[in-house]
């Protein structure tokens, strides 16, 4: 990453000042906190490049998080943008004593469970239900009345991937993004309570019910 | 240990976050216990099937284009840029057509006076009274306030009535003065009185018969003598009769007739009280109609009321 390669001492002792965990982290090895936060000062500078080279860096994450909440990648293009666009104008007031990816993770999981509740609404006057999942589905499982997916419905469609991206978006907003966060981009129980705002008993209780909820739709499948 | 105790804790387990007496009693369950075991192995293939959904990447170029959107100007910005830059061109031109709109309200302003002075003579002359072609009164201004209202309309979106199908001919005849008469009474609208009444002229041709009865009741209670007060009570009955607000009618037309025994408006709004009784069912309709008939045998409404008369006043 070229644009962390900054020269390391001024900007050590500005965060020195300004957060003195920054630099125990540094000591301790998270290289990849420290980078960030000097992306991060340069970028609140005024440089566009150094925002970008933010951008690089957690682009895979935060665009991961927006395609697996809604449902395809043009949409989540869009959303992934849009939080980085908040981003950008809330670095002022990033404090320096969060982890940047703390911060930028609870922007975007926020900015997709808004997305998603305003695009129900949207969706709601035209007979829509609860929730999206019916009409934004990647792939329609067809099922028997008895819940058994068709055998040549299968056939059709060995991506199991794509089954289980379906399946995901038929549980409600807060199950599947706390699924996300755990189980695709590997959050601790801890990180995800800081990022979501909750205490670690609903972490985990939330995270119960959803895998719960995951195992009885795919178990038809498994 | 209970199944629903064991499968509670599943997520424990999967995350390896039992230890000790928990971890060894679930696992003895999960040993002794078929159902939970099958129970635990579908969790574990329906987690790891989530986390196998895996990663995934924007399409090329996607931090340079958030970049682009960071740095392209925000929509303020970009409409003052749109409007002053650049300074030395935009700025002069600007101050030149904001010189010109001035002057040209100025003009418009000075010139209004003669605008409406132009718009009196003619109709001082009589010119104005022919177009209505209605009155005969000497002077126009006279003309205009005795012009024979249109005959009632009712709403189109209404079930037709006998009396309506009855007066559309009329209804057709008339329209075109209504537009006429309102600008007369714009041009000469100098004080509260004649603005009221214009508004009245003006809501009644476009319809909106609510507003123009609100507005010509408003008329006759503020300006009791005023010498269009007749006008405005016939035209306040055919806003009534076009709502087919047939008892308001008749009783506007009746009181018509009482107050005002002389105006030349009698002929006229004897026809249509007649109507609006016919409408009611009221037998006293028959009675109306003929004396309208003996009055003026020959008036465009003449023909209808004969023929109603033959049908409904056996």
């Amino acid at each position: 990453m070229q644009r962390a390669e900054v020269p390391a001492a001024p900007l050590a002792a500005a965060a020195v000042d300004e957060d003195r965990e920054l630099v125990e982290q540094a000591r301790a090895g998270d290289a990849g906190a420290f980078e960030a936060l000097v992306l991060v000062e340069q970028a609140r500078a005024g440089d566009a490049g150094a925002f970008e080279a933010l951008v690089r860096r957690y682009q895979g994450w935060v665009f991961t998080l927006a395609l697996r909440m809604v449902g395809n990648r043009a949409e989540a293009e869009d959303v992934a943008q849009e939080v980085f666009l908040k981003a950008y104008r809330g670095l002022a007031g990033f404090k320096a004593a969060s982890r940047f990816t703390t911060w930028l993770y609870a922007i975007a999981s926020h900015h997709c469970l808004n997305h998603l509740q305003a695009r129900s609404r949207r969706s709601a006057p035209a007979g829509r239900g609860r929730s999206h999942a019916e009409s934004d589905a990647p792939v329609a499982v067809e099922r028997l009345p008895d819940g058994a997916p068709r055998a040549d419905a299968l056939l059709e469609r060995t991506d199991f991937v794509r089954i289980v991206q379906a399946e995901m978006t038929h549980l409600t907003e807060e199950h599947r993004l706390i699924l996300v966060l755990r189980d695709i981009q590997g959050l601790s129980y801890e990180d995800i309570a800081r990022t979501l705002g909750l205490e670690l008993g609903t972490v985990r209780s939330r995270l119960h019910r959803a895998r719960m909820e995951m195992k009885a739709r795919l178990t038809p499948y498994l | 240990m209970t199944c629903d105790e064991a499968r509670e804790a599943f997520s424990d387990l999967y995350d390896a976050t039992l230890s000790g007496a928990p971890l060894a009693a679930l696992r003895r369950h999960l040993e002794d216990c078929a159902a939970c075991r099958a129970e635990w192995t579908a969790f574990q293939r329906a987690v790891q099937a989530v986390a196998r959904l895996g990663s995934a990447e924007p399409s090329p170029g996607f931090a340079g284009r958030v970049r682009q959107r960071v740095e392209a100007p925000s929509g303020w910005r970009r409409l003052v840029e749109w409007l002053f830059l650049p300074l030395h061109v935009k700025v002069p031109i600007q101050a030149l057509a904001l010189l010109l709109v001035a002057f040209a309200g100025l003009l418009i302003y000075q010139q209004s006076p003669q605008v409406r002075r132009e718009a009196e003579v003619p109709q001082s002359g009589g010119r104005a009274a022919q177009e209505i072609g209605r009155a005969d009164a000497q002077k126009g201004e006279q003309a205009e306030r005795q012009a024979l209202p249109a005959s009632p309309r009712a709403e189109p979106d209404r079930p037709a009535s006998p009396a309506r199908e009855e007066t559309r001919p009329l209804a057709k005849s008339a329209a075109p003065a209504e537009p006429r008469k309102e600008g007369a009474a714009r041009a000469t609208a100098t004080g509260p009185a004649d603005e009221l009444y214009a508004a009245a002229l003006r809501d009644s041709a476009r319809q909106e018969h609510d507003r123009a009865i609100a507005e010509y009741r408003a008329f006759i209670a503020q300006h009791p003598r005023d010498a269009r007060v007749p006008d405005a009570r016939l035209r306040l009955a055919d806003a009534y009769f076009a709502r087919q607000r047939y008892a308001e009618a008749a009783a506007e037309y009746e009181s018509l007739t009482r107050d005002f025994p002389d105006s030349p408006l009698i002929p006229p709004a004897l026809f249509r009280h007649g109507q609006a009784r016919l409408a009611l069912g009221d037998p006293a309709a028959c009675g109306i109609l003929r004396e309208a008939l003996r009055r003026s045998p020959d008036a465009p409404e003449a023909p209808e009321a004969r023929d109603a008369l033959a049908a409904r006043c056996p």
